[in-house]
């Protein structure tokens, strides 16, 4: 809220306690399944003995997510008593007293300061990120502005719409990806496995950006960069991290060990379609845009476009898209990031790879929600200092096709209002230059994809599917383009020929205030304090300097 | 510190968020037959102007009855109401229907309602102009206009009221704010058809009338002696009022009948008024006769805004004056003259506190720690009637975010304990938590079934009766004293940015 500079540690927490007032206000907005699945959860975890958990179906909202999930609502459900009772009966059937509803988004409320503890360690541990051996007096050698981050994580537009509004919990899950991230960016790697190993038992989206956390810590860990390969080391380095991952998964999992075939079963449902009800805007949607274009144009009888059963209609022009074909694809496009990360294990690149593995899985899994949006444009707001208008245009995409899940009249209102407060917040916080000219055409276009979005169902009642192709198409426009340019400075910034950047990197004499924390897991971290020499450095595992300046320069 | 696009739009956009965001609590009598509430005070009269010609608006007859919410506001009140329910017409014809409408919910009607709110505010934009044209005015400049905009804009009273309980006082105060505006940017022939519209929206803005009147007679006769514009103003008020009242012909007498109801008694339920507490020690409604105590009540109004009247009318007649504090001297004299109303006058309602705290978030810029406090404190003392209303938790989260915004730009500090303001502050607000708690929490003695909602009265009768005293010294002493007042934004800047 404030633009002084002065941000203290004491104002943001009153500024977390302001913003929850504002999320308190929505109390009595409209709430989505998602709320009823979240009480039957309560409900199941509380009045049912574990082995029954993942079997119970009274309620078509059965419990889908991993078991650190469900041992989380059973902790809620232990406060939810003293509110209302008869939110945890099984048979209470969309049970929506005003103290279920309270309890609810209270409990989103509250868990969210997670969140805001988060992003608060990311702010301590953000000074890594763009520490560049040229830039030592500009601001980024002190990270980035903690209102910043508060603006554009804790604040975020999308996780108001998602979780006060449409009712999920991704604030606090959010808040455990974003502590990983801090643990890593400190260089507790174990303690970072440990806490990303946790959440993917919390909510398995999550795999979704895994595979750079994996390589990211094979790399620094097992396989540190410029050092002689001592197979002890790798050895001892890939076991802690074995146990680790068989710890959380024991203590998820254990008290479940007959009933792991049907929770898998729960959790990876691939009897869906392609595409979500709503089509989220990633290459599928266009897949599915371009199918209808062709089928209408070839005539090949009833779109299922107009039946609006787009969701579990087949594709009748173009060839069938199986789980395996989106994996393949998902994978291969991972690819180029994951071996970023591996030629140059630097936090910068990390928490791109974060970025880009997320957005990947976004852009060509299969059966993805919209909502998965969040997994790029939270961890984005770490770089949003870094790319300032590609995270913008990001943003704005992202958020509106979250629209659609909205569309009650207040909400209508409410969705868009929330957009603007943040967007216009974030102009206020973030470097932005000039837009390029489409860009800016792109932009404004958004007040007309609203306007017929919510238009759209009265002028075309017959219709009711086409205003949403058309969120689902334009933001796609907009986050394909900036993932594509993302991805792309994202690679340009690593030199293909190693050798080369090491020798830039000798040439330019490191400083004291270099990441100190870069040595922090070597062995022989004791000669770590002294101001680093080039020739130790070599020995000391220490990872040649992100060229952001090439990026900065491109991105002009 | 100028206000850049950016920032007019975010803090656009959160007061509106904060509006929406309540206006999906209940509103008044929501499903509460067989008399509901203000909401159905307000679609009624939708019903009644538009099925019925002009001079049945305010004319109990068999068509129209009045004991059902009879329209009690003047002419442009019933206008609005008018040109709405000619749009709820098209929209929604069943909720405008005539006779069969009564009683009429629905969640479309309820949008459509709350939509009508906000497309009538006129405070909103006028709360942001006037910050914006005022901030070179200032004589203090301690902190940055964003935060008066923010502030003001977020001010709960006008907020819950309007759109939570459901009134239209967003026109009347708005159109106060622009009357004030166009005074002091000379333009005060509009300024009076401003405030004349406002009375005639909502006969409550006479509260303030006072002001004005010292105001401008002052201005236009002893210090500009200006026999033209003089005459230009009173020709634009006679026709203003013409064209409202005009049309209503012989049956004015009926509407003002309607408008200032004697047989109402002398407050209504529990309010924070001088009439209230001494009711609570000696009886007086229902005891005396209503035009009695009415007549009772203007002579005591009269003489105790009068000093206040009298130091405006002086000092704005004085030319050597800067605008800086001739505009000062007005809010203040808008904020006793209205505060005392609101104490002392006849027929009070709870949330006519709305008046004083238009004044107080005018008054911002020059007390920034005191009417903080005071709209804190109005707003808790409307915390039984929301509390009936279900929607107290929208009223604690906004007052809280208040409160809150208060602090984080460093008007009030909660660690300033130190501090009188502080200890005060914390005091007093501790206090109305603690009745809160025990309106939730405690059963009262089978005797007095009402012990809370009293108290709150009682405490909140307290704490307006000390601003009233605090506020009119300051007025009056305030030539004097204002040479060695500090600027508050120097005290509690603290740096504790965490290093790394």
């Amino acid at each position: 809220m404030t633009a002084s500079s002065n941000f203290s540690v004491a104002s943001y927490w009153t500024a977390v306690f302001a913003v929850s007032c504002l999320k308190l206000v929505l109390l009595h907005s409209y709430r989505s399944t998602d709320f009823e699945v979240h009480r039957n959860w309560l409900a199941i975890t509380h009045s049912l003995p574990l082995d029954k958990w993942y079997y119970e179906e009274t309620s078509e909202w059965t419990l889908d997510y991993p078991p650190f999930f469900a041992y989380f609502e059973w902790g809620l459900s232990q406060v939810a008593k003293y509110f209302d009772e008869g939110m945890l009966k099984v048979q209470n059937l969309n049970h929506a007293t005003f103290e279920t509803i309270l309890f609810q988004k209270l409990s989103v409320i509250v868990v969210d300061f997670l969140l805001a503890y988060a992003v608060l360690k990311c702010f301590e541990a953000s000074s890594v990120l763009f520490l560049t051996s040229d830039k030592q007096k500009s601001k980024s050698e002190s990270g980035i502005p903690l209102e910043t981050l508060f603006v554009l994580i804790f604040c975020n537009g999308g996780l108001f719409l998602v979780d006060q509004i449409h009712f999920q919990y991704n604030g606090f899950l959010f808040g455990i990806m974003l502590l990983s991230i801090a643990k890593m960016l400190e260089g507790k790697f174990y303690l970072s496995a440990f806490i990303f190993a946790s959440l993917i038992n919390f909510k398995h989206i999550f795999l979704y950006v895994a595979p750079a956390f994996g390589v990211y810590l094979l790399r620094r860990k097992c396989f540190p960069p410029n050092t002689p390969l001592r197979i002890g080391s790798v050895i001892s380095s890939v076991f802690s991290f074995a146990v680790i991952g068989v710890t959380v998964l024991a203590a998820s999992f254990g008290p479940f060990y007959q009933h792991i075939p049907q929770i898998l079963k729960r959790l990876f449902p691939f009897q869906r379609g392609l595409s979500h009800a709503y089509w989220a805007p990633n290459v599928w949607a266009g897949y599915n845009t371009v199918d209808w274009f062709l089928n209408v144009a070839l005539k090949k009888g009833k779109s299922s476009v107009t039946t609006g059963l787009v969701g579990e209609a087949s594709l009748s022009v173009l060839p069938q898209v199986l789980p395996l074909h989106t994996f393949i694809l998902t994978v291969v496009c991972m690819m180029p990031a994951l071996i970023a990360i591996w030629k140059r294990p630097t936090p910068l690149n990390f928490v791109q790879g974060v970025i880009a593995t997320g957005w990947t899985s976004f852009m060509f899994g299969y059966h993805v929600h919209e909502k998965a949006i969040l997994n790029v444009l939270i961890p984005f707001a770490l770089l949003s200092s870094h790319q300032p208008n590609l995270f913008f245009i990001t943003l704005v995409s992202g958020t509106v096709s979250l629209f659609p899940l909205l569309f009650t009249p207040v909400e209508v209102v409410l969705k868009v209002l929330i957009a603007i407060l943040h967007f216009s917040l974030v102009c206020r916080f973030i470097p932005l230059s000039k837009f390029r000219i489409y860009e800016l055409f792109y932009l404004s276009g958004f007040a007309m994809v609203y306007l017929c979005e919510n238009l759209g169902p009265i002028l075309l009642p017959r219709f009711p599917f086409l205003p949403l192709i058309l969120v689902s198409d334009y933001c796609l426009i907009g986050i394909f383009y900036s993932y594509v340019k993302f991805y792309w400075n994202f690679w340009r910034s690593i030199p293909n020929n190693l050798n080369v950047t090491k020798s830039k990197y000798d040439s330019v004499p490191p400083t004291p205030k270099t990441p100190m924390q870069f040595a922090s897991d070597s062995p022989d971290s004791k000669t770590r304090n002294s101001p680093i020499k080039p020739i130790k450095r070599k020995r000391q595992s220490n990872v040649p300097e992100p060229s952001t300046r090439v990026l900065r320069a491109r991105n002009k | 510190m100028g206000i850049s696009r950016a920032t007019i739009t975010s803090c656009l956009a959160l007061a509106l968020f904060l509006r929406w965001g309540v206006s999906l609590f209940p509103y008044s009598g929501e499903g509460k037959p067989p008399m509901f509430g203000d909401f159905e005070a307000q679609r009624h009269w939708m019903e009644i102007t538009v099925n019925l010609p002009l001079h049945h608006w305010y004319f109990n007859s068999t068509l129209n009855n009045l004991d059902y919410w009879g329209l009690d506001y003047p002419p442009l009140s019933a206008y609005h109401s008018y040109g709405l329910g000619k749009m709820f017409a098209k929209l929604l014809p069943s909720s405008v229907k005539f006779g069969t409408s009564r009683g009429f919910e629905s969640p479309l009607l309820k949008f459509l309602m709350r939509f009508s709110v906000s497309a009538s505010d006129l405070l909103l934009p006028a709360l942001i102009v006037f910050f914006s044209v005022f901030k070179k005015l200032k004589g203090q400049h301690a902190f940055p206009s964003w935060l008066y905009i923010t502030l003001a804009l977020s001010a709960p009273p006008f907020i819950l009221v309007d759109y939570g309980h459901f009134q239209y006082n967003c026109v009347s105060l708005g159109l106060t704010v622009w009357a004030v505006i166009c005074l002091f940017t000379e333009n005060i022939s509009l300024g009076a058809v401003a405030f004349t519209l406002a009375v005639n929206h909502k006969q409550m803005s006479l509260y303030h009338s006072l002001a004005f009147f010292a105001y401008m007679t002052s201005t236009l006769v002893l210090k500009r002696a200006d026999l033209l514009t003089t005459f230009r103003v009173g020709t634009m008020i006679i026709s203003t009022l013409g064209l409202l009242w005009l049309p209503f012909g012989d049956y004015w007498i009926y509407v003002l009948g309607r408008v200032f109801p004697l047989k109402r008694g002398v407050f209504e339920d529990k309010v924070g008024t001088f009439w209230y507490a001494l009711d609570r020690v000696t009886p007086i409604k229902g005891v005396y006769d209503d035009t009695e105590v009415a007549q009772l009540c203007a002579i005591v109004t009269i003489v105790s805004v009068l000093p206040s009247a009298i130091n405006l009318f002086l000092r704005s007649g004085n030319p050597k004056l800067p605008q800086d504090d001739l505009l000062k001297t007005f809010l203040l004299c808008m904020f006793n003259t209205s505060l005392n109303c609101f104490l002392f006058s006849y027929h009070v309602h709870e949330k006519s506190i709305m008046l004083p705290c238009l004044a107080a978030v005018l008054l911002t810029p020059w007390y920034p720690k005191e009417m903080i406090w005071f709209i804190t404190i109005s707003s808790l003392s409307l915390y039984p009637l929301f509390h009936q209303e279900q929607s107290h938790i929208a009223l604690l989260c906004v007052t809280s975010f208040f409160v809150l915004v208060a602090q984080q730009g460093k008007i009030i500090t909660m660690n300033g304990i130190r501090s009188l303001y502080g200890i005060l502050f914390l005091a007093s607000v501790g206090g109305y938590l603690f009745l809160i708690s025990g309106l939730h929490f405690i059963t009262p003695p089978g005797k007095l079934p009402h012990l809370f909602p009293a108290l709150i009265a009682l405490y909140s009768f307290l704490h307006f009766i000390v601003f009233s005293a605090w506020f009119h010294y300051n007025q009056l002493t305030d030539g004097r004293t204002r040479a060695v007042k500090a600027t508050p934004a120097q005290q509690g800047r603290k740096s504790t940015k965490k290093s790394q």
